[in-house]
């Protein structure tokens, strides 16, 4: 029974009642071991891993199971225990009764015999009183499985009041025990979303997960990408869980069956409304049989299956006319009791369109409202779909293309989001086609990545409004929604400084559009440097979006903790950034909403590698860069592969990271508000390869662009890249545009580029504290050892060694990265930008004529600088220069200045 | 485990790779203050076992993400615990004392780097006493 693969499957989580068994055998005030628990808890399993150990420690074992058939011959099912030759039948039972006594006697040779039992319910009375005979002789121990809902055996109860009888209960696993099996079997780490899914089908049942995981595996679903087992798709419900349930459940009256199958489709219902159409006694038989349970709802009493795999498996095998009857007969009924609560209209809608697979309009149009209240989008796209299958509707088509969108379907989104607008006509005012225009707003910007496009539909709905002669506050309401969102593309697109100047003064009044004003406001503060606004802000929206009595507004809430995340990191407060996006990542995870969950564990990623966690970024970015291809996300795994490029680039892995940057030009690019991140995933790689001018060009020219534009914070950010790669230019112009930054990180930004220019250890010191007040370390310990070697270069060793000493300090809370300036690669911070591009080139075995033809420069001015760089570092020529540098044999691996981590 | 649990307990390990000692410090104190009979099972003198702890729980982390090798990792821990004859029941109640000895001294603790270390504890204490059964 049940499918089977490869996969090995431990006992785990038993280990304490392994060994409470195995002490009981020994103990002869012990005569049964009496396991209790439901179906696939794995008693049998437990048992025979009890005999095992019992058999090792010498005792002699036996093995029976009874069955409902062997019950009809009396002791069939303890042949094992018969003498050879004996049968179970014969003209005096007592005789064959006897025997088997003298049997197990022989057979234990003075201690007992353990006897396995399983299902002892369904044990026929000879054999139940022929066990209890042997274990009150003293000849054996008895180890019982039994299924909960059956009934005990007399003689077990009388032993059990004699106290002879040790009892454990056999119950599901807990979350952490899944967790540690899912991971052993699978031999490796499982993603969160997988976990996830496992745990709510299974709930812990040792036997569903089994038979979850071998059919996922079978049918390709779980699968192991980079490291990680990924789950695709739903979990299906295999012909082995099919048969499980169905022996579980157990044969059941044409009553109870009916209830059954009812709470399969409709779950949970109310005690009281059942009682009305079932009698209590069935209620009662199916609670007691552990089939349904009855769980207490906010005062009220409601009635579902005992296990979430129940329901999956009997919808799945229901046939469609029944499932129909039992569908409409619970609409009925709720409709008559007035349908009053809440979720009730949403449910009825649902059933309708299950039953037949349609409803009217307005039902389906207000249960996908109340479904998306929930952020149930699955749910949301069935209403709104059957909807628009009986006529156009503008509220339907807004919530299919929100529903759309979410679950990561862009291209048909905006097909559906360009149909409703079509129907709405000259109707451009009314809220359902504002919100259209604002849903095909996000569709076209963050799905289909076509910016462009999503603006000027916006200022062209926002102007047709204007010009639509509605009456003022309409008017005003309606562009106050599309001006906001506009305002928040234009954010992303790069261009803060204009999105300030198009946001309304004041946010719409309507609470499920505020946060679209909130989120613009949050970023376009952002990144032209305001970062208390816009963590203020972003709280604020992540307070009130998160409001149970506020509708759903028209963006996940996790993405409010995106910006708040990053904008505190600019504060200098890191930890607390990482903490606000984990936390988003985790509550989008929760609630299914996964494009929104990348982009969050995207942030997580990104704030470990500033922290100077390289390999936790990196596998981090790896987990991500599989998730969101096999999502479909292109942009996310795009950004999570450049990640990737740039971890493993700091970490020394030249090829590596070259080989990611060719994944990541496979992909699509993301929108312009990342494009800063993408250049210095690039500059690193050109860094890698010894290529220091590229690599500060790059972020340079990108740098000065983005303060052209106002993106102040963006452009600090890279031209500090390319202070730490030693471009004076940059050094001087990065005062002018931080000034528009006062954050802490701002100022540790303009201390760098001051020590720069200076060389002075005073201001190399500064800049030092500056960063680590932003807990940037791994940039603290770099410029502190600079200080260090320019104090030793002006003749103070005392204070040269102090600076080193707190080098050293912030540098051993940023492991696995390098320190420029400390160990070998001493003396290479004296070098300037031209001495070290030859110096690197020269170390990787490159001739004077080599690295001449290479840069353009006379054989004679690159012998020159090559002087001054053995006289700075210490050394007697070339065949020195590799270690001096602090490169690897062979030459690969980077050169020390490239591995002051970015902003670290 | 997933690997947003590995990152986290991997990062908290990072943060107290200084002070490791002085976690086994704390962790068996409050051992041997809760089960005193176990005083008698360690040295007299403590800080050779302390470093050893540390240098186990730091070995044990790093090699959480590849299986082999943590399955290599934790059967050698297994081996020496066997010889101590440690229950699945003293694995249990070890577990809480030792992720409080973590919290203890990791600067940056939260609900879910204790949830992390939890589910770590889980699967090495599950490991180290399936590869003692025989």
């Amino acid at each position: 029974m049940g499918t089977t693969t490869s996969l090995d499957w431990p006992l785990v989580g038993r280990g304490s009642d392994l060994e409470r068994v195995v002490a009981a055998l020994a103990d002869p005030a012990v005569a049964v071991v009496h396991l209790a628990g439901d179906a696939g808890t794995g008693k049998t399993r437990l048992a025979q891993e009890c005999l095992r150990s019992a058999e090792l420690d010498g005792y002699p074992t036996v093995s029976v199971a009874a069955t409902d058939s062997a019950a009809a011959v009396p002791l069939s099912a303890l042949s094992p225990l018969l003498p050879d030759g004996a049968g179970p039948s014969g003209p005096d039972p007592s005789v064959v009764l006897d025997a088997v006594v003298e049997h197990v006697r022989d057979l234990g040779d003075g201690a007992r015999v353990v006897i396995h039992v399983d299902d002892v319910d369904a044990l026929d009375a000879v054999s139940c009183d022929l066990l209890s005979r042997l274990w009150r002789e003293g000849l054996a121990v008895i180890i019982a499985t039994q299924r909960t809902g059956t009934p005990t055996p007399g003689v077990l109860v009388a032993e059990h009041r004699r106290g002879g009888v040790l009892r454990l209960e056999i119950g599901d696993l807990p979350r952490q025990s899944v967790g540690t099996l899912l991971h052993r079997v699978l031999r490796g780490p499982v993603a969160a979303e997988a976990e996830h899914a496992l745990w709510t089908a299974s709930r812990g049942n040792p036997l569903y997960l089994r038979e979850l995981v071998t059919g996922a595996v079978l049918a390709g679903r779980l699968d192991e990408t980079d490291g990680v087992w990924v789950l695709s798709g739903a979990l299906d419900v295999t012909g082995g869980l099919e048969s499980l349930v169905a022996e579980r459940i157990g044969v059941l009256d044409a009553q109870a069956r009916t209830l059954v199958e009812l709470l399969a489709l409709c779950q949970p219902l109310g005690a009281d409304e059942l009682a009305e159409h079932t009698p209590l006694d069935v209620l009662e038989q199916l609670e007691a049989a552990g089939v349904i349970r009855v769980v207490v709802d906010r005062r009220r009493q409601q009635v579902q299956l005992a296990h979430p795999v129940y329901a999956q498996v009997l919808t799945s095998s229901l046939p469609r006319l029944k499932s129909r009857r039992l569908l409409l007969d619970q609409v009925a009924r709720t409709e008559a009791h007035g349908a009053r609560r809440r979720d009730d209209v949403l449910r009825v809608a649902a059933w309708r369109l299950d039953a037949t697979g349609t409803a009217d309009a307005e039902t389906l149009v207000t249960g996908a409202e109340l479904a998306r209240a929930s952020h149930d989008y699955p749910q949301v796209e069935r209403l709104a779909r059957a909807a628009l299958l009986l006529e156009p509707d503008a509220r339907a088509s807004a919530l299919l293309g929100e529903a759309l969108y979410e679950q990561g379907l862009f291209d048909e989104a905006d097909a559906v989001l360009s149909e409703g607008a079509a129907a709405a006509g000259d109707d451009v005012a009314s809220p359902a086609s504002v919100r259209i225009a604002l849903a095909h707003g996000i569709v076209r910007f963050f799905g289909l990545g076509r910016p462009d496009v999503a603006l000027a539909g916006l200022a062209a709905a926002s102007e047709a409004i204007a010009a639509s002669g509605e009456p003022d506050d309409v008017v005003v309401q309606g562009r106050a929604v599309l001006d906001s969102m506009r305002a928040l593309l234009l954010t992303q697109g790069g261009r803060s400084a204009e999105a300030l100047a198009v946001l309304p003064a004041e946010a719409p009044a309507d609470p499920a559009m505020r946060a679209v004003h909130h989120r613009a406001h949050a970023w376009a503060a952002h990144r032209t440097g305001d970062a208390e606004t816009a963590v203020r802000v972003a709280l604020a929206a992540w307070q009130e979006g998160t409001d149970e009595d506020q509708p759903a507004g028209l963006l996940h809430p996790s993405g409010d903790l995106m910006v708040a995340a990053l904008a505190s990191l600019e504060l200098g407060r890191p930890g607390e950034a990482r903490s606000l996006a984990a936390q988003g990542r985790d509550v989008a995870i929760a609630q299914g909403v996964l494009f929104q969950a990348a982009w969050l564990a995207w942030v997580v990623a990104e704030i470990d590698l500033l922290g100077g966690f390289a390999e936790d970024a990196s596998s981090a970015f790896r987990e991500l860069a599989a998730t969101a291809g096999r999502h479909g996300f292109g942009q996310v795994e795009r950004l999570a592969v450049l990640g990737m490029a740039e971890s493993t680039s700091l970490l020394g892995d030249a090829a590596a990271a070259h080989e990611w940057l060719g994944r990541a030009a496979a992909l699509p690019a993301p929108a312009p508000a990342f494009a800063p991140m993408e250049t210095v995933s690039r500059a690193w790689v050109a860094s890698v390869d010894g290529d220091l001018r590229t690599a500060a060009s790059l972020v340079v020219e990108h740098g000065r662009e983005l303060a052209a534009r106002g993106e102040y914070r963006e452009a600090a950010m890279l031209l500090d890249e390319a202070v730490m790669w030693g471009d004076a230019e940059a050094a001087a112009e990065l005062p002018d545009v931080v000034a528009h930054v006062p954050t802490p990180l701002g100022n540790a930004r303009r201390l760098r580029s001051q020590a720069l220019l200076s060389g002075s250890a005073a201001d190399l010191l500064a800049a030092a504290e500056g960063f680590a007040a932003c807990a940037f370390v791994h940039s603290a310990a770099t410029l502190a050892a600079q200080a260090a070697q320019v104090l030793r270069a002006e003749g103070d060793p005392r204070a040269a060694a102090a600076a080193e000493a707190r080098a050293r300090a912030w540098a051993d809370q940023s492991p696995g990265m390098q320190v420029e300036g400390l160990g070998s690669a001493a003396g290479a911070a004296l070098l300037t930008p031209r001495e070290r591009e030859i110096a690197s080139l020269a170390a990787r075995g490159r001739s004077s004529k080599e690295v001449a033809a290479d840069l353009v420069l006379s054989v004679r001015t690159v012998d020159n600088h090559l002087a001054n760089v053995y006289a700075k570092l210490g050394i007697a020529g070339r065949a020195q220069l590799a270690a001096a540098l602090g490169l690897s044999e062979g030459g690969s691996g980077s050169v020390p200045a490239a591995r002051s981590g970015r902003g670290r | 485990m997933n690997p947003h649990e590995i990152d986290l307990v991997t990062a908290s390990a990072q943060r107290l790779a200084p002070v490791l000692p002085d976690v086994a410090h704390t962790f068996y104190s409050r051992l041997f203050a809760l089960y005193p009979d176990l005083r008698d099972a360690f040295p007299a003198q403590m800080e050779a076992q302390e470093k050893k702890f540390g240098d186990s729980v730091a070995a044990i982390v790093a090699a959480i993400p590849d299986f082999p090798a943590f399955a290599e990792t934790s059967e050698r821990l297994a081996r020496v615990h066997v010889a101590h004859r440690v229950t699945a029941s003293q694995y249990a109640a070890l577990g809480p004392v030792l992720v409080d000895a973590l919290a203890a001294h990791d600067p940056a603790w939260d609900a879910a780097t204790r949830d992390a270390w939890a589910q770590a504890y889980d699967l090495l204490a599950e490991s180290m006493q399936l590869s003692a059964r025989p």
